[in-house]
């Protein structure tokens, strides 16, 4: 792919902030693909400009946030990463495919505030990426708003009889993911609500399951036509 | 080498390791439809080639990272010993198998893998390549159907030729190169590196313990930073990502091994249906109560009873036996008298002890034992879990505390043990509770389900009410005392299934076993105590030291202490005391309802208390035992108060 070519130098801003964000992150510096094609001086250039608007300082050599640089980075993690989860639930691609997508729509002029926020509810408030990476949570997750008839909902929603395929699961303590992992209840999979009263079942493959409808309301799913 | 290769069955819930453990033992290991009838290990010996080899059954499990803890059971075994893993699998659900056994290669023990229920798998449509899977796995692959003998003895010839996988699972970057790196730190006479690498990263600490002997200090920080490090970089928990790639990596194997048709729905589903549906089940669950009222209250309780005790034993075995101890033991010397009235005299050996053990309570538990099996072996229990889940949260449990409960109508004791398959403490503890207090055993349910049968049909409701009542008062009272975390109702319901009669009778049969060799040695030893007591005059003080208890606030006649003393020991011995005072007249049904109440709450008999004590230790069992009975006393006297 050559889109590096095209990239600005806000783009170049943009990334250099992505960046240091995943460093801190992870916790090691590691080569930045998007950057890797971007001259030296280019990168000094876009390097200087942040430091100077004091988004970023550079201590030995490398490149920490400042608090509203950390802001600045923030957003741009959360459009990454709520795209890559776009991306995934809606068109099925592969993970790859999914992370550079993403990597073109993080910026600012491609994605505006508003667009943000509906793709946040659209896809419920997703708490991931589908690499499982925290996606930091915006105003709209803050309220719960659903202005947008989302398309992914919790499963508690879901009609009985109907189909529905898991896109993420955020219960309310991590014990519970595993448990219900075990029992084939896991993201990607596709269920059947056989009930919901007295209790919910639900039916992966042959798996029969019960549970609480407390439980569901951490499942989020699309619905299977 | 091991002496003694050990042969270990692995698997998920409810998949049919303890069929298979009956096959290659010839042991019996109880065998029925839910998950979690095995909560501890098994052990037989089965022959492979010309060496003899140790055999265990372990509880199911869905991964090496245990949940609850019948799972640790497990887990804990795998790391200890070494030796052949047979995995079992559910040809239906080789999706949740796969998982598992990619865990289990990592421990780098041969491995045998058996596809169970291939006759449930056909019947769904699915159709499984097993010569394909044994090429990708790399070991020894079998189909089998248990149950009913399919493709055991292959089983048996293959588990010679079991072998380490050569599969190696891939995990994505971050995952593999930290589990590379915690493996460089375990020393190599670790047994299963890799898999106890996988569990720390899991963040499973337990494992950290077992291992704090052979690591190092600075390679236990190592780790602990290494694993801190991974967890920091995902919003999910590093265990679930890696199980969801195990997960990923087993549908990719089986997109190549499985294909599926649809099929319709059968009888079965929509049986299955309402046996869950909020009206139906309970429709289907007043349906079942009363078969089961109908074959244990009517026909074990009432007409098997009354063959037994009046035909055999008052015809039959009572006179002969007094006819031949009346010959050897004569009453006129006050020596041989002792040993005759110990024989045959009001608290005698078989006209006492015998005939409760044999007459009354022995038929009584055996058609309840076959009943409750035929309620097992369907899949019928887990259903009432999903039914009854809202009311146990009340009780600070959930729906799947229903099993142990349950269960407890057979036998408290065993019931306790299976508190294991509840995920918190605090539920193990409640559950363990109420079945001390407030579940009578099947013994005792068919004495009181006998005593009910001749007694005015609204003291039943009475007795059920306030029994249920305590029940949730108990439980409702310390889900708010003790501390403990939130539990979740996550359950598997098994598929519903026509019990197999050979099961059901082998089940019955070892239960029945079981209450012969435990339950009736107690009823002598309380009789021979009471004969004792009696003997030396004793019993008569006790009676009126007991008296006012007994006779001031309880209403009943002084000798109901007899029973009530030997209520101790078992309380379905206890019970079947004051059976015996109303047969005789010596209990009007006020009293007797009393009795009966008071007799329930009792705990249930001293190996209960003893299971206890191994379970949560002697201190909650000596508070659980000082609750109860003061406790006991006290409902019985408010309800004598009531009724008054």
């Amino acid at each position: 792919m050559s889109t590096e070519e095209t990239l600005t130098l806000d783009e170049i801003q943009d990334h250099i902030l992505v960046r240091a964000w995943l460093d801190h992150e992870t916790g090691q510096p590691e080569p930045d693909h998007c950057l890797s094609t971007v001259s030296e001086a280019i990168r000094q250039e876009a390097t200087q400009i942040l430091t100077r608007k004091e988004w970023i300082a550079v201590k030995d050599n490398q490149i920490i946030l400042t608090p509203r640089g950390q802001e600045q980075a923030s957003h741009l993690i959360r459009r990454h990463r709520l795209a890559e989860r776009l991306f995934a639930v809606v068109f099925n691609l592969s993970e790859e495919a999914v992370h550079a997508q993403a990597c073109r729509m993080e910026h600012e002029n491609v994605l505006t505030p508003e667009a943000v926020e509906g793709i946040c509810s659209f896809l419920g408030h997703p708490p991931s990426c589908p690499h499982g990476r925290p996606i930091p949570m915006g105003e709209c997750c803050k309220l719960f708003t659903n202005e947008v008839k989302p398309l992914v909902m919790p499963l508690y929603q879901g009609e009985v009889g109907n189909d529905y395929r898991i896109v993420f699961m955020a219960p309310k303590y991590h014990s519970l993911l595993e448990r219900l992992s075990g029992l084939g209840v896991t993201p990607g999979a596709s269920l059947h609500i056989s009930q919901k009263s007295p209790s919910f079942v639900l039916k992966v493959s042959e798996t029969e399951v019960a549970l609480d409808e407390e439980i569901t309301n951490g499942i989020y799913v699309v619905c299977l036509q | 080498m091991n002496s003694q290769q050990k042969i270990i069955l692995v698997g998920n819930p409810n998949v049919g390791k303890s069929v298979i453990f009956g096959f290659l033992t010839g042991a019996y290991a109880t065998v029925s439809n839910y998950p979690g009838t095995t909560v501890s290990l098994s052990k037989g010996e089965t022959k492979l080639g010309d060496r003899t080899c140790e055999v265990i059954d372990t509880p199911g499990v869905n991964s090496l990272i245990p949940m609850s803890e019948d799972e640790a059971v497990t887990r804990n075994l795998l790391l200890a010993e070494n030796g052949i893993i047979i995995q079992v699998a559910d040809a239906k659900n080789l999706s949740r198998a796969l998982p598992l056994t990619f865990q289990l290669m990592e421990l780098e023990i041969p491995f045998v893998f058996v596809i169970n229920m291939c006759d449930e798998a056909a019947k769904n449509g699915i159709k499984i390549d097993a010569k394909k899977l044994e090429e990708i796995l790399g070991v020894p692959v079998v189909t089998t159907v248990a149950t009913r003998g399919l493709g055991l003895p292959q089983l048996q010839e293959k588990m010679a030729s079991a072998q380490i996988s050569s599969y190696s699972l891939k995990y994505s970057g971050v995952f593999s190169e930290a589990l590379k790196e915690i493996a460089a730190e375990i020393p190599d006479t670790v047994v299963g590196k890799r898999a106890c690498a996988s569990m720390l990263l899991s963040g499973d600490r337990t494992v950290v313990e077992r291992l704090k002997k052979v690591l190092a200090p600075e390679a236990k920080t190592k780790i602990e930073s290494l694993c801190r490090k991974v967890a920091a970089q995902f919003a999910e928990p590093v265990s679930f990502l890696m199980g969801r790639e195990r997960l990923a990596q087993g549908q990719i194997i089986l997109n190549r091994v499985l294909s599926a048709q649809k099929k319709e729905r059968s009888f079965f589903q929509f049986l299955n249906r309402w046996t869950m549906h909020p009206f139906l089940g309970l429709v289907v669950l007043a349906g079942v109560l009363e078969i089961v009222y109908l074959f244990v209250g009517k026909f074990g309780a009432g007409i098997a009873v009354d063959f037994i005790e009046k035909g055999i034993f008052g015809k039959y075995i009572s006179p002969g036996s007094v006819w031949l101890v009346d010959r050897i033991f004569s009453e006129a010397h006050p020596i041989t008298r002792f040993f005759h009235d110990a024989l045959v005299g009001p608290y005698g050996l078989i006209t006492m002890g015998l005939s409760y053990g044999f007459a009354i309570v022995l038929p009584i538990v055996t058609t309840f034992f076959i009943a409750f099996s035929l309620m097992e072996d369907s899949g019928y229990l887990p259903r009432l879990a999903v039914m009854v889940n809202r009311c146990f949260k009340w009780m600070g449990l959930n729906g799947k505390a229903v099993l142990p409960m349950v269960l407890g109508l057979g036998c408290d004791t065993m019931a306790t043990l299976t508190t294991r398959i509840l995920e918190t403490k605090k539920q193990r503890v409640i559950v363990t509770l109420l079945l001390a207090l407030a579940v009578p055993c099947s013994a005792q349910l068919g004495v009181l389900l006998g005593m009910f049968g001749k007694m005015p049909v609204w003291t039943f409701w009475v007795w059920l009410s306030v029994i249920i009542g305590i029940m949730f008062f108990v439980g409702f009272a310390s889900n708010k005392i003790l501390k403990g975390e939130p539990n979740a109702f996550v359950m598997e319901i098994p598929p519903l299934r026509i019990p197999q009669f050979g099961n059901v009778a082998k089940k019955t049969l070892s239960r029945l076993e079981w209450y012969v060799k435990e339950a009736v040695p107690l009823f002598l030893l309380g009789t021979f105590i009471l004969f004792l007591l009696d003997a030396v005059h004793v019993l008569g003080v006790l009676q009126r030291a007991a008296s006012p208890l007994v006779v001031t606030i309880l209403g009943l006649p002084k000798e109901a202490a007899n029973a009530f003393l030997i209520g101790f020991l078992r309380r379905d011995y206890g019970a079947t005391g004051f059976f015996d005072m109303f047969n005789h007249g010596q209990l009007n049904v006020m009293q007797a309802l009393v009795a009966l109440v008071v007799i329930t709450l009792f705990i249930p008999c001293v190996a209960n208390v003893f299971m206890i004590v191994k379970e949560h230790g002697g201190r909650t069992a000596l508070k659980m035992v000082s609750f109860i009975f003061p406790f006991a006393f006290l409902v019985g006297g408010i309800l004598r108060w009531i009724l008054k």
